[in-house]
């Protein structure tokens, strides 16, 4: 009987195991993989800011703030998905686009972080991190450049 | 002599388990489909997340304006 146990954990463990290998995260190797993951880590960032927002607007019951958090986040969302396909079309010359969508990006979830700090809202740690992260954008942008070979 | 007891409670151990492992597998189904889809395709990285993936169009805090009044 406990041998049949263990067949039945290990067939089920299979699909998991699958998953687990195939979802790894590879390795952000180039310029074009490591502007990918910057995107993606800054939408996480404006995800969490978002959701945080959204919960202090109703505990403080301020539409204003909800608002501010919202139009921020309909920037963000936009620019970031600019910048993704900037990624998506880095060999056909639009790395460029990259930087400055993501710079747009940085922008609106600045404007998150502001508008939680002044309502006295602690800021999570992953959108402090997404601006820091976003920050390295700005400069490609102002030099016209997304980026180098890659 | 086998203890009947016994049997049933390994049996019921089984059934417990193996209900586990199918809520698991439940719950990964559309990310194996994903990625198994991916690999038919040839993609090196079959499980890409997308912008869009981790940001739907209307957001927390929209809906907590509607919900405000705002």
């Amino acid at each position: 009987m406990k041998l049949s146990l263990v067949l039945i954990a290990a067939i089920g463990c299979v699909p998991f195991l699958l998953i687990a290998c195939g979802s790894t995260p590879a390795t952000a190797s180039t310029p074009r993989d490591q502007a990918r993951a910057a995107i993606l880590t800054i939408a996480e960032g404006v995800k969490t800011g978002d959701a945080v927002c959204a919960e202090a607007a109703l505990a403080l019951k301020k539409a204003d703030l909800a608002k501010g958090c919202a139009d921020a986040y309909d920037d963000a969302r936009s620019a970031l998905l600019a910048a993704e396909a900037g990624v998506d079309a880095w060999d056909n010359g639009a790395r460029g686009e990259v930087a400055c969508a993501s710079s747009k990006a940085l922008a609106a979830v600045v404007d998150i972080e502001n508008l939680l700090a002044a309502n006295g809202v602690e800021v999570p740690a992953v959108v402090t991190d997404a601006v820091k992260l976003g920050q390295v954008f700005l400069p490609l942008c102002a030099a016209g450049d997304g980026g180098s070979d890659g | 002599m086998v203890d009947l007891g016994t049997v049933e409670a390994d049996i019921g151990e089984a059934l417990g388990i193996a209900i586990q492992l199918l809520g698991i597998a439940v719950k990964l189904a559309p990310s194996l489909g994903a990625w198994l889809g991916g690999l038919v395709d040839g993609k090196t990285d079959p499980i890409s997340l997308r912008v869009a993936d981790i940001l739907p169009v209307k957001s927390a805090s929209r809906q907590a304006q509607e919900d405000l009044g705002g």
